[in-house]
């Protein structure tokens, strides 16, 4: 388990106060939310930085071509204090990743609202997704 | 433990921010997007207010983003204003300025932290993000004339029995009221009125003046709560921002950042400081306050003895100096300085540093006794963590937690994440103020580097001048001019 129990527990209560709280630009303006999407994958990389933390999963298709997905989530500010930390992901963790796909076309790019963990357990991204800010 | 998309309230905190009973969203059309105010908090912690040694109510703390009460009436606007903001709708509002990192401005909310630092004449907003900067409330004091319209304005306050009401003026058209898009002129006027209603909720009535958008005041109720589960981070939005490539529709995805970036103000050079005592706080220590500008070269006076790795670096840096990360409006970081004014803000708890240069990002320095885990638990900063002890009439701050991308100096002089600095601040007299510094840095230097810079005391009319570095870097903004009808 990639999060401390105890910071996940006590975070529950600051969900509902950071939970709608997320970026410093309009979801709809970068991302589409007729366009949902879902990948298992490998993380390969994580970019803990600003504005947006910013992770990539390597996802292979039914044909056996791996493609690497770009995924954008929260401020960090926001990532913060629902619990993530730097660490919170790691390179070669298996996640599911649900979210929605960017509105300029870029392919294997999107924006992820929901996160699971090897373990089971679900995180929110915190992007701009969950709030239409 | 469930999964958290299993608990009920979440699920239902999410499909409220989605479709809140708002009134303040735009009309929802279908396939539009509707751009909703977040609902308001659940009640912060219970207790009485606090109260300073002057028995007014302390507001001070960390609280969280404000957020507006529902079921609050539309605006009633002039049409232009109208138009503007249904056009703001159908463009996904890719022209909002914050995405480019600019302030949103007063009355407007971000939804990250801010802690309130108090003193009898002046309260301090500073902001977690968005910009992570400060606002100023100069009490029991009047507007200047000529005011010069700037993002936030010149904010004058006074208290009505245990309510702080803050009047602004002064503020420039560029800013949104709120995530709606809800447009002003530079007439606007804006009061807010704080108050803390009990330990763990503030209370913000926002009324909104302005006759070149609005027929009559608009009054925005909004609340913050009191955060005691973390400290606040520091958010530097406009550091790797990607975004306005992939915004779509947007005129201001046509502007670009400044190839080179852009050259620091001007210094200003003060008169030599007055002559008077060193000034003592209630509780007997020396105060630090005031409006501070350094002596001589911001630059440090020789160079470290560095690690090859790290003297490559700042060889490759010396033959780039554009790429200077002040130069994009990045913090300065810890132990560099530039020769804009410093202001000095001291409490019992904290001392805030404003800076007016850069990117307004401010420090603090802690004088609560607290040890660097709190910080550090949520990562490193491009200010670290500075704590503060007294030797005497000496305050000793110790900082660490720094990134490693901020620059000493304008020379491009690295360091590590490992930066270790000891800073020993001395006020030997009313106008100056010595500061010795030891920077330790193993994996950058072969030993400790130490250097002395010296501070001296503005004159009594100087006062911080706003300038936003993301302004200068991004501007000017297409779509943000002559919006309003020319009178």
């Amino acid at each position: 388990m990639k999060f401390k129990l105890g910071v996940l527990v006590g975070s529950l209560g600051l969900l509902f106060s950071a939970l709608p709280l997320a970026a410093h630009h309009s979801f709809a303006a970068e991302y589409d939310y007729n366009k949902p999407m879902k990948i298992t994958g490998t993380v390969t990389k994580i970019e803990w930085m600003n504005p947006h933390a910013r992770f990539y999963v390597d996802v292979k298709d039914e044909n056996g071509n791996v493609k690497n997905w770009n995924f954008e989530l929260g401020a960090i500010p926001v990532l913060l204090k629902a619990g993530w930390r730097k660490d919170s992901l790691k390179v070669g963790d298996t996640v599911t990743v649900e979210g929605y796909m960017a509105k300029d076309g870029s392919k294997n790019m999107a924006n992820a609202s929901k996160v699971t963990l090897p373990d089971g357990k679900r995180i929110f991204g915190f992007s701009s997704a969950d709030s239409s800010q | 433990m469930k999964s958290l998309d299993l608990v009920p309230g979440v699920v239902c905190l999410l499909a409220c921010a989605f479709f809140p009973a708002n009134a303040q969203a735009p009309a929802q059309a279908k396939g539009k997007a509707v751009r909703a105010t977040p609902p308001p908090p659940p009640p912060g912690p219970a207790g009485s207010v606090p109260r300073t040694p002057e028995g007014k109510p302390d507001l001070s703390g960390i609280w969280n983003g404000q957020r507006a009460l529902p079921g609050q009436p539309d605006p009633e606007m002039l049409p232009w204003a109208r138009a503007l903001l249904e056009k703001r709708a159908t463009t996904n509002y890719s022209d909002d300025l914050e995405a480019r990192c600019l302030p949103g401005g007063p009355p407007r909310a971000a939804p990250y932290h801010y802690q309130v630092v108090q003193t009898p004449k002046l309260v301090t907003i500073l902001y977690e993000g968005n910009i992570h900067s400060y606002r100023q409330f100069f009490l029991d004091s009047e507007h200047p004339k000529n005011l010069k319209p700037t993002w936030y304005g010149d904010s004058r306050a006074h208290w009505e029995g245990d309510t702080l009401v803050v009047d602004t003026i002064g503020l420039n058209d560029k800013s949104w009221i709120d995530m709606p898009g809800h447009p002003h002129t530079a007439q606007m006027h804006v009061i807010e009125r704080y108050h803390r209603r009990d330990l763990g909720n503030l209370e913000i009535q926002n009324i909104i003046e302005d006759p070149g958008a609005y027929t009559k005041p608009w009054v925005i109720n909004r609340v913050s709560t009191l955060e005691q589960g973390i400290e606040m981070s520091e958010y530097v939005c406009n550091e790797n921002n990607l975004d306005p490539g992939h915004l779509d529709f947007s005129e201001t995805s046509k502007v670009h950042m400044k190839p080179n970036g852009v050259d620091p103000p001007a210094a200003r050079r003060p008169p030599p400081p007055p002559a008077g005592a060193t000034p003592q706080t209630a509780q007997g220590r020396v105060d630090f306050s005031g409006l501070w500008v350094l002596q001589g070269s911001p630059n440090l006076p020789s160079d470290p003895s560095y690690q090859p790795a790290f003297q490559k670096l700042y060889a490759e840096r010396k033959s780039q100096p554009k790429s200077d990360p002040e130069r994009y409006c990045l913090p300065d970081g810890i132990a560099r300085v530039n020769s804009l004014p410093y202001k000095f803000v001291q409490t019992p708890a904290l001392i805030a540093v404003l800076p007016e240069g850069n990117t307004r990002a401010f420090r603090r320095i802690f004088l609560d006794g607290r040890d660097h885990s709190k910080q550090l638990e949520l990562g490193d900063t491009w200010s670290g963590d500075s704590t503060g002890t007294w030797d005497g009439d000496t305050l000793v701050v110790d900082i660490v937690g720094v990134n490693d991308r901020s620059w000493l100096d304008a020379t491009g002089k690295p360091h590590s994440d490992a930066l270790h600095v000891t800073e020993r601040y001395l006020r030997p007299n009313l106008g100056h103020l010595e500061v010795q510094y030891t920077l330790a840095d193993p994996k950058a230097f072969t030993k400790p580097y130490s250097f002395r810079r010296t501070f001296t005391l503005a004159p009594a009319s100087w006062e911080i001048q706003e300038y936003i570095c993301m302004d200068e870097l991004m501007g000017p903004f297409p779509s943000h001019q002559s919006q309003a009808p020319k009178q």
